[in-house]
């Protein structure tokens, strides 16, 4: 290595002291890359929010939105209305209003506002509940699963019988999934104590993310292993 | 991006249009992403960081002045949730650091000053808007520790090329980080701990 190869070519006259620069240019954090995931989620959660706003800017004869501007004020006037219909979903598809445009653009923000809306007229004060069935890896295994969807984020109480404990060097992942390549973790635990139950939060509406399963991951693991032992839909009766 | 762009994104991300917030995220995740992992270590709670952020940042979207940069706003939202967030896992019993050592206005020994996480934000910033062959080379170089040669023979280019990309890479960052020279008049992009960026977080995460 010689001095002209190690050192960029900087005019030490033109940029901050070597010495800071070199420190924070050096350090991994500056360079870590944000979680893909987190666009989606923070789409999600302003969609979901918007839909659940007071409704008292919602003027009547309020103009069309412009193209790909997602009309949270309609979304909530919607919201209003639907809870007045026999089915959520329904009314919020009769009463959307959208050109093609708009929800061609929109789609994302759109569909976590309707699919919010159908999980929530089967939600209770205690929360949404539901099945898993263990997997060919683990045929004796069940779960009964309390889905609360909260300001926090959304809390999983799972309550697991017959999934042998994790071996050595394994643990279980439960993850909400929107499709099977799309999905995000709920957490880990391992059961070596035995059948019981675990609480598992995740930062995503099922709405959203209306798969739910549980997989054996490896430690060294970072992405899903897709050995799935457990699994149900959070979905409308 | 030039400022009648960024302009346009803020407009169109106060008025709550769905591109322009995943547009703002993509361009501003990696300064957030930088100011949080200067406060918290766990990756969970630097994505729940960064999500906050973003989604208070539309919260008070409205008390947003549409002709103004984005960047220190949202560092402010950024920086103050990172706090809040320090300091609900301090109270759980998690002693992430001693956030009342984070001054805005005096250093604190190993803790984040504002000023620092102002231009740890800016250098990622600068860094973020690299075209890609430049951004990956000035990766290697400073992070990694690799030589021109050694840089070249990895991305399997010249080492001209390499030495070319590294000095217009630095004339950028040069350009784009002037204002953070020690001494240098602050300009536009720069950030005091009285500026009503940090009012508008603190009144308007309100609906």
């Amino acid at each position: 290595m010689t001095a002209d190869d190690s050192r960029p070519d900087i005019p030490d006259d033109d940029l901050l002291s070597d010495a800071l620069l070199d420190d924070l240019l050096a350090d991994p954090d500056l360079w870590a890359e944000p979680d893909p995931a987190d666009a989606d989620a923070i789409v999600a959660m302003i969609a979901a929010e918007a839909a659940t706003a007071p409704v008292a800017d919602t003027a009547a004869g309020a103009s069309e939105p412009a193209p790909g501007v997602v009309d949270f004020a309609a979304a909530r006037a919607e919201r209003t209305e639907r809870s007045e219909r026999e089915t959520a979903l329904q009314s919020a598809q009769r009463r959307w209003s959208l050109g093609p445009t708009l929800l061609s653009a929109a789609a994302g923000a759109l569909f976590a506002v309707l699919s919010w809306g159908a999980i929530q007229a089967i939600r209770t004060e205690t929360g949404t509940e539901l099945a898993l069935a263990g997997t060919d890896l683990a045929p004796t295994a069940s779960a009964d699963v309390n889905v609360v969807v909260g300001e926090l984020g959304t809390r999983i109480d799972l309550t697991v019988t017959g999934l042998e404990p994790a071996p050595d060097g394994f643990y279980y992942e439960a993850w909400l999934r929107k499709s099977p390549e799309v999905g995000v973790s709920a957490g880990t635990f391992h059961l070596r104590g035995g059948d019981g139950e675990v609480e598992l939060w995740a930062g995503v509406d099922p709405a959203d993310y209306p798969l739910l399963t549980v997989t054996l991951q490896p430690e060294a693991a970072e992405a899903s292993s897709g050995e799935v032992v457990l699994k149900g839909t959070v979905e409308a009766d | 991006m030039s400022d009648a762009a960024t302009i346009e994104l803020g407009e169109r991300f106060r008025r709550g249009e769905e591109a322009a917030i995943r547009e703002v995220h993509a361009r501003y995740a990696g300064p957030v992403s930088t100011v949080a992992r200067s406060v918290v270590r766990d990756p969970e709670l630097v994505s729940e960081i960064v999500q906050q952020t973003f989604v208070k940042a539309w919260r008070a979207a409205a008390t947003f002045e549409g002709q103004r940069d984005l960047a220190p706003w949202l560092y402010s939202i950024a920086r103050r949730t990172a706090i809040d967030v320090v300091r609900r896992e301090n109270r759980g019993g998690v002693t992430l650091i001693d956030i009342d050592d984070v001054s805005e206005t005096a250093p604190a020994p190993g803790g984040p000053t504002f000023e620092r996480t102002w231009e740890r934000w800016e250098i990622r910033a600068a860094v973020d808007d690299l075209p890609p062959g430049e951004r990956e080379v000035v990766k290697l170089q400073r992070l990694m520790g690799m030589t021109h040669p050694e840089i070249a023979e990895h991305l399997g280019v010249p080492v001209g090329t390499v030495k070319s990309r590294s000095a217009k890479a630095h004339k950028r960052l040069a350009a784009a980080l002037r204002h953070l020279q020690p001494g240098a008049d602050s300009k536009g992009s720069s950030i005091s701990a009285n500026s009503s960026a940090g009012s508008v977080v603190e009144g308007g995460e309100g609906r």
